[in-house]
C-alpha cells in the first residue's frame, strides 16, 4: 500500500484540446513526466490509469518473495471539457518520489496528498 | 496487577462480543469479505460507460459483505437504463451518492451487471475539489436546490431562535415551485435583489 505521502492531486490544462481527444492523446503517448515503468491498466470514458507495482529490495529480502510486498503505484488522468473547447486534466493516485518531482514541475497546479 | 486486570478486561470485553471465532469462520468470513463477485472480469473484458447514481448506498438485507445502490447506466450504444447494483463492500473506494456521474463498465454479455472503476472515480472526486464538493454537487444535481434552501432555512430558524426547520416541501421541484422558493429567500433577506434576478432568470431560461 502506497503511503499517504506518495498521494497527490494536481492539474494540468489543454488549450483547444476537446476531452476526447486530449484523453486519445495521452494514451498514445504518456506524458513526459511519466516514466515508461508505468503501464496502462484502465482506462473509462474519461479517464486512463496507470500502474506501477515495486517490491523494494528490503522488502524482497525480509519477505523472500512470497509475501508479495510489493507496492502498488496508480495515477489516474481525468479529462473535462474546461468551458471554451479545451480540456481541464485532473491527475489524482500516488507516484514515487521521482515521479511525483516530475509531475509537481509540469503540473499547472499541484496539491500534496491530494485531495479527500 | 494492572497487567491482569487489563489482559481480564480484553477477556471480558471478547467474551462480550461473542468472544473468539471459530477457524473454518474466520476463513469463510474472509473468503465471503474478499470475493469479487466477478467485477474484476468486468473490469477487464466489459466496456467502458458512464452511470449516474440514483439513490444511496445501503447494506443488501441478509448479505453482509455486499451493498447495493440503484444506478441509471448510459451505454455507449442503447437508451440509458436502470439497474440495482450490488457490489462486494470491501471495494468501496470513494464516496458514491445521488447525482454523483460514476465511471462503470459494462459486462459485454449480460448488461444487467457492471463494475465501478473506483481509480477512476477518485480522479473525478478529485476533480470537483474533493469528497465533500462532489456529493454536495451530486444532491444539487438531484434535489435541484431544495436540500441547500432547506439547510438555510434551518440556520436561519436556528440564528432566530425558531426552535423547529422547516422541512423541503418537496424534492426535484418544477420551475414554478423554484421561483417560489427563490422568493422566500429573498424575503428572507438570505439573497440581495442581483442575485434574486439571476437565479430567476436561469430557472425562466430552464422553461
Amino acid at each position: 500500500m502506497p503511503s499517504i505521502t506518495s498521494t497527490l492531486s494536481a492539474n494540468f490544462s489543454a488549450p483547444g484540446e476537446p476531452p476526447a481527444s486530449a484523453l486519445r492523446r495521452w494514451r498514445e503517448t504518456p506524458p513526459d513526466w511519466l516514466p515508461s515503468r508505468y503501464r496502462e491498466i484502465d482506462d473509462s470514458y474519461n479517464s486512463v490509469t496507470w500502474e506501477w507495482r515495486h517490491t523494494q529490495l528490503a522488502m524482497k529480502l525480509v519477505l523472500g518473495g512470497l509475501f508479495g510486498g510489493a507496492t502498488s503505484y496508480r495515477l489516474t488522468s481525468l479529462f473535462e471539457d474546461d468551458g471554451s473547447g479545451g480540456s481541464l486534466v485532473t491527475l489524482n493516485g500516488q507516484a514515487d518520489a521521482d515521479t511525483r518531482a516530475a509531475i509537481r514541475a509540469a503540473a499547472d497546479s499541484y496539491f500534496e496528498g491530494g485531495l479527500v | 496487577m494492572g497487567f491482569f486486570k487489563g489482559l481480564n478486561d480484553i477477556r471480558q470485553a471478547s467474551a462480550e462480543r461473542g468472544g473468539m471465532p471459530s477457524i473454518g469462520d474466520s476463513f469463510r468470513d474472509i473468503g465471503k469479505l474478499f470475493d469479487d463477485r466477478g467485477e474484476r472480469e468486468i473490469l477487464k473484458t466489459g466496456v467502458a460507460a458512464k452511470a449516474v447514481v440514483r439513490g444511496f448506498a445501503e447494506q443488501v438485507p441478509g448479505d453482509r459483505f455486499a451493498m447495493r445502490i440503484p444506478l441509471e447506466i448510459h451505454p455507449p450504444q442503447g437508451d440509458p437504463y436502470t439497474i440495482n447494483y450490488v457490489f462486494p463492500s470491501v471495494r468501496m473506494q470513494a464516496a458514491m451518492s445521488a447525482g454523483m456521474e460514476v465511471p462503470v463498465k459494462i459486462d459485454p454479455n449480460d448488461p444487467q451487471r457492471v463494475a465501478v472503476q473506483w481509480d477512476a472515480q477518485k480522479a473525478s472526486i478529485a476533480a470537483a475539489g474533493g469528497s465533500n464538493a462532489a456529493v454536495l454537487h451530486g444532491l444539487d444535481q438531484t434535489y435541484g436546490g431544495a436540500a441547500n434552501a432547506a439547510m438555510e432555512q434551518a440556520m436561519k430558524n436556528l440564528r432566530d431562535g425558531t426552535q423547529a426547520a422547516t422541512p423541503p416541501t418537496t424534492f426535484a421541484p418544477d420551475v414554478q415551485s423554484r421561483i417560489a422558493q427563490l422568493d422566500e429567500l429573498k424575503k428572507a433577506g438570505l439573497i440581495d435583489e442581483k442575485q434574486y434576478q439571476a437565479k430567476k432568470q436561469k430557472l425562466i431560461d430552464q422553461l
